[in-house]
């Protein structure tokens, strides 16, 4: 496991992966974000990970360096509900795991993977905030 | 803008029918309404005459679970758009009692439904067959039928008026599914048609105002408009939003624009970035105002502007206050941000 992580008050944001993955049977990357605090903080999970692929998650680049097309969907919504925060307890972690496959359409190559630049929203005593969570870039070697 | 020159109009037929067989006594009803919309209702009721209970097969109470009208224009039967399911044998709980004297009635819109777009004389009758209809006690010999008489309506279908967001695109007002060069698929309905031509022609007008603002500034001569939604200006950045909104208006004016409404998510819409030019329509873009914030007209502005093919944009901050900030603190990724040029577009509250 290859893991790269940038430190974010008040969240770390993390992502792995097997370096090498077979294509046949999806190329996974697993999203892991921790609480760093001692509060409740709840994370609005529109545009992360955590929605699975309503959105432009990652940055994919081929070996030449050529981004990869997004062929999932992105959503325009109203306003959040209280459903739409994902609740982290002090020091919590949550992870989730996504195949890549499902959104970009990977062939056998190398490939480097970054979490999409966004700024995430999360609540703190009812009070709404705002904060960048991005990842370092990751390699992944993916063949037939 | 009003695109259609339909008739304002409400016809109300009924007619009833007493059900020949003598067993199930249950008297059915059809009204038909065409809303001011657009869209034509179709009210059933069916009532137990008898002395005592009756049962009636659920599924067969429901356009969305069966088809049970069976619709004619000028002679002929058009097409039924819903679905067909395949059934298990109905179990005690599919029925539904009626007491003597009960009845149900429920609403139905049609024009999603059904091919109603072209211009007629429409004959709505209920007419459905089954061989457990009003009982799953044993197999029937005999498939039971229950039938209500025609109720009419004449229906101006949809003609493309020729509005300036349609124009010069290509296979106007061919297919039955398109309206002069905008299509429509997962079931909308005459009325969503209708209210997705408006907005579309809203959109074009609030794309053609942001093309005349770049167009009468420059990357030195911005004013609070383009600052509030793009930030600091340098020709590379004031290019950029040219070419973006350029391309909005293009698409909007000869691209062949697709709605999709089968979404029932609270979302406003989404698109597939590399599948121009469809856009699925939700229900907050239903509940939102032609103009202003978030509104119809800029959430297709928005939404245009996500396709590869168009501006390629993403969605890095929502909502005014964080597009502001965006602006302020990174004036690329504003450039890169859907939800900026849509505001951009709307423009509200106006500033010059
Ligand atoms: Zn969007």
């Amino acid at each position: 496991m290859d893991i790269k992580t940038v430190g974010v008050e008040p969240f770390r944001c993390e992502i792995s992966a097997s370096v090498e993955q077979k294509l046949s049977h999806g190329v996974y990357l697993t999203f892991t974000v921790t609480n760093l605090t001692e509060h409740k903080l709840q994370l609005l999970s529109w545009y992360t990970p955590f929605e699975g692929f309503l959105s432009d998650l990652f940055i994919i680049k081929d070996h030449v360096g050529e981004l990869l097309v997004y062929n999932g969907m992105m959503v325009k919504r109203s306003s959040p509900s209280i459903e739409d925060y994902l609740v982290f307890s002090a020091k919590d972690k949550v992870e989730i795991t996504l195949d890549l496959t499902q959104a970009y359409s990977i062939t056998p190559g190398e490939y480097t993977v970054q979490l999409a630049p966004k700024n995430w929203h999360y609540l703190h005593h009812e009070v709404s905030l705002t904060n960048q969570c991005s990842t370092n870039q990751l390699s992944i070697k993916v063949s037939k | 803008m009003k695109v259609f020159l339909r008739c304002i109009m409400i016809l109300v037929t009924a007619v009833s029918l007493h059900v020949s067989a003598a067993k199930p006594q249950l008297d059915v009803q059809v009204n038909v309404a065409n809303m001011a919309n657009g869209d034509v209702n179709a009210t059933l009721t069916i009532t137990n005459n008898g002395n005592g209970q009756q049962k009636i097969l659920g599924w067969y109470t429901d356009l969305d679970e069966e088809h049970i009208f069976k619709i004619m224009r000028d002679g002929v039967e058009v097409e039924f758009f819903g679905p067909h399911y395949k059934r298990h044998a109905p179990v005690e709980k599919d029925f539904i009692k009626l007491k003597s004297g009960e009845s149900l009635s429920q609403t139905f819109e049609l024009t999603s439904l059904y091919d109603m777009s072209e211009a007629g004389n429409y004959e709505v009758a209920y007419d459905v067959t089954s061989f457990h209809l009003f009982s799953n006690k044993g197999q029937q010999k005999k498939a039971e039928k229950l039938q209500s008489n025609a109720a009419y309506i004449y229906l101006e279908g949809f003609e493309s008026k020729g509005t300036t967001a349609n124009k010069g695109k290509p296979g106007g007002g061919t297919s039955s599914d398109c309206i002069g060069g905008t299509c429509f698929t997962g079931r909308c309905s005459a009325g969503q048609k209708t209210e997705l031509i408006s907005a579309l022609g809203a959109a074009d007008q609030i794309a053609n105002s942001s093309v005349s603002y770049l167009n009468a500034h420059s990357a030195n001569n911005t004013s609070s408009r383009y600052d509030t939604w793009f930030g600091n200006a340098t020709s590379a950045r004031y290019n950029t939003a040219v070419a973006h909104f350029d391309a909005i208006n293009d698409a909007i004016d000869t691209k062949p624009i697709t709605f999709d409404c089968s979404c029932k998510k609270s979302y406003f819409a989404y698109v597939y970035p590399n599948q121009p030019y469809k856009v699925y329509m939700c229900n907050a873009f239903w509940s939102a105002n032609e103009l202003g914030t978030d509104s119809r007209a800029g959430t297709i502005i928005h939404e245009l502007s996500h396709f590869n093919a168009v501006a390629g944009t993403d969605d890095v901050v929502y909502g005014q206050s964080g597009a502001q900030s965006l602006a302020n603190s990174d004036p690329d990724q504003a450039l890169n941000n859907a939800d900026s040029h849509e505001y951009f577009a709307e423009n509200t509250p106006n500033q010059n």
